[in-house]
């Protein structure tokens, strides 16, 4: 007797048209799936899954705007993810982010089936911590060149050359761009490991300084600084902040 | 042969040599022999520049007796007997021409003094043992300096084959993103997917026979780019719009192959594929006097940030340097949302005719 089983909730997302379609017609081979939305984009992918709650979401890495990781920092917690490309070196940081599988185009109607079954035999989606997240979306070895911030259903691309300075705020960092602030949950210290140690510098416990940014550092009181930015804001220096300030200039 | 008469330059400096000795000799004649100025120089210089041609066959000795095939003793003893033989003729030449002077009262006796004739062979043999020195010296240098350029020659060789099997190389993943989407087309639309198939294999057929020549014409290599172009517009779609802009009469330009290739690839990959909505890749081909200049434009994301390694302009450039030295330049110039790359080489008309390497 079949146990009785819903069909399998799917987000397609390609940002090449033939590519959905040589996906659909696997899954219609594969059977008993139902596609809940496809996507050419990112953003729509993060919209679909905010809006459907879908079981799995397959997802091509090479993408407009957003990449598959970038996506995957987003949603990674929300939906178990098989990620669908034709590059096989991203094999390992999709593995390390907890990819259900990782298909290689072109794939086989049997090779998606494997893939789909492992979302269904899996009990409870293994968490992955975001900090692990995080560190897949962005190329190994390299600084991070873009921050994905999520804003209620809006996910915000910044590019970190448009950073000001980055101010911690509890379990949060608020980063702080032509007067604009937006709050995204990581810390500080995380976050200066991934970027740029030439071009962002940790001048006091709460901020993190892009320093093409800086106008003038002014002492105000005995061994007390102030940094001043280009738009006039102010900033407190710590002690140790300044050293770091000098290594750097 | 080439080190002596190859050039009249050459042959010029050799006589010139021999004359000198010959003013040495008449340096030598007055001193022993109590003769005025002209009358030592009218037996000296003659005398001198006959040993030009009788120095030649020092030069064959050295040509048939290399150094580094043949035993030392045997050249020595080659030499020596050679240089005896000469001097011997050289000898009695002189003799000779010192009684035709005598007539024009340069004295008699002279030339039949035991003194004469030891000088005048142990000057000939020393000046001929010193010519074969300087032959087998010249021919040293002429040896490394050809080897030396048979060496550069084929690194050069060597180096632009291997540049050119790796752009042959055709990128991995297009042609698995190439064969993904025929696979998406073959139920829904057999007809494209079957065109597809078509375009890809003309694709790999050209960039492989192409990859294999040293040059070609602008206008195979421009179709090249345009059969890339359009199977990627199968993947992109909408998304990728192509102008090409080729100034009348440039069709024919010889350009070494593949070198427009990366460039279409890259205004793909980093542009047009970091687009939402895509953009238009302008490939344009002028002339500026004796140069082509040909560019690549695409639009790319602002917000993109992430670039290539550069791998790809680099093996242009090294190509281009290799066929054109300083002649060639790769020129970029990147915006926040947009993307050129221009290259220039000359493709004057000695170019453009099936130029050799």
């Amino acid at each position: 007797m079949r146990v009785l089983q819903s069909p399998l909730r799917v987000v397609i997302v390609d940002d090449e048209e033939p590519a959905r379609l040589a996906m659909r017609q696997h899954l219609d081979t594969v059977g008993d799936i139902e596609v809940v939305c496809e996507c050419a984009n990112g953003f729509e992918a993060i919209k679909a899954v905010a809006e459907h709650k879908p079981d799995v979401v397959l997802l091509d890495v090479q993408m407009p705007k957003l990449d598959g990781f970038e996506v995957l920092e987003v949603i990674g917690r929300d939906v178990p993810v098989v990620f669908v490309t034709a590059h096989d070196d991203y094999a390992l940081r999709a593995f390390e982010v907890h990819a259900v599988d990782y298909l290689l185009k072109p794939f086989s109607s049997q090779r998606l089936r494997e893939a789909l079954e492992r979302v269904r035999s899996r009990q409870a989606a293994v968490a992955v911590a975001p900090t692990v997240l995080r560190a897949a979306a962005r190329r190994p070895g390299m600084p991070l060149d873009r921050v994905i911030i999520r804003d209620g259903t809006d996910v915000h691309v910044l590019v970190v050359g448009k950073i000001d300075y980055v101010e911690a705020q509890d379990d949060y960092v608020s980063f702080h761009t032509a007067g604009k602030s937006l709050l995204k949950e990581q810390t500080l210290s995380e976050l200066e490991t991934q970027l740029d140690p030439r071009r962002f510098v940790r001048i006091h416990r709460s901020f993190l300084l892009n320093i093409d940014r800086l106008a003038k550092v002014e002492l105000y009181a005995k061994d007390s600084r102030v940094a001043i930015l280009q738009d006039g804001t102010k900033l407190t220096v710590s002690r140790s902040g300044y050293q770091r300030l000098q290594q750097l200039l | 042969m080439q080190a002596i008469l190859g050039s009249p330059r050459r042959l010029q400096l050799h006589l010139i040599a021999w004359a000198l000795v010959g003013t040495l000799l008449a340096l030598l004649a007055r001193t022993g022999f109590g003769v005025t100025w002209p009358q030592a120089l009218a037996f000296g210089v003659p005398l001198g520049l006959l040993a030009a041609p009788l120095s030649l066959s020092a030069l064959f000795l050295a040509r048939a007796m290399p150094l580094t095939r043949t035993a030392t003793w045997r050249v020595g003893v080659s030499a020596v007997v050679a240089s005896v033989i000469a001097a011997s003729v050289w000898a009695s030449v002189g003799r000779w021409w010192w009684k035709v002077l005598e007539r024009m009262g340069v004295p008699a006796d002279a030339a039949s003094s035991p003194s004469f004739i030891s000088l005048l062979m142990g000057f000939g043999a020393l000046a001929y043992l010193l010519s074969v020195t300087v032959h087998y010296a010249l021919q040293a240098v002429e040896e490394s300096t050809a080897l030396a350029q048979r060496e550069l020659q084929s690194q050069i060789a060597a180096r632009e084959a291997e540049l050119r099997a790796l752009r042959a190389q055709v990128d991995p993943h297009f042609l698995f993103n190439s064969l993904n989407a025929v696979s998406g087309l073959i139920a829904p639309d057999p007809e494209r997917a079957r065109e597809m198939v078509q375009r890809l294999a003309d694709f790999l057929r050209s960039s492989l026979t192409l990859g294999a020549v040293p040059r070609i014409a602008l206008e195979r290599e421009l179709a090249l780019a345009a059969s890339y172009l359009e199977i990627e517009r199968v993947r992109f779609g909408e998304r990728l719009r192509v102008r090409i802009d080729v100034e009348p009469g440039l069709a024919n330009v010889m350009v070494p192959p593949l070198l427009l290739q990366p460039l279409v690839e890259n205004a793909v990959r980093h542009g047009i594929a970091t687009c939402l909505e895509g953009g238009t890749i302008e490939v344009e081909a002028r002339r500026r006097g004796e140069l082509v200049w040909l560019t690549v434009t695409n639009p790319r994301d602002p917000d993109g940030g992430r670039r290539g390694t550069g791998f790809g302009l680099d093996i242009v450039r090294r190509r281009l340097s290799g066929a054109y030295g300083t002649h060639a330049a790769l020129a970029v110039e990147p915006s926040s949302e947009s993307y050129r790359v221009s290259i220039t080489w000359p493709g004057g008309a000695g170019l453009t005719e099936h130029a050799p390497v």
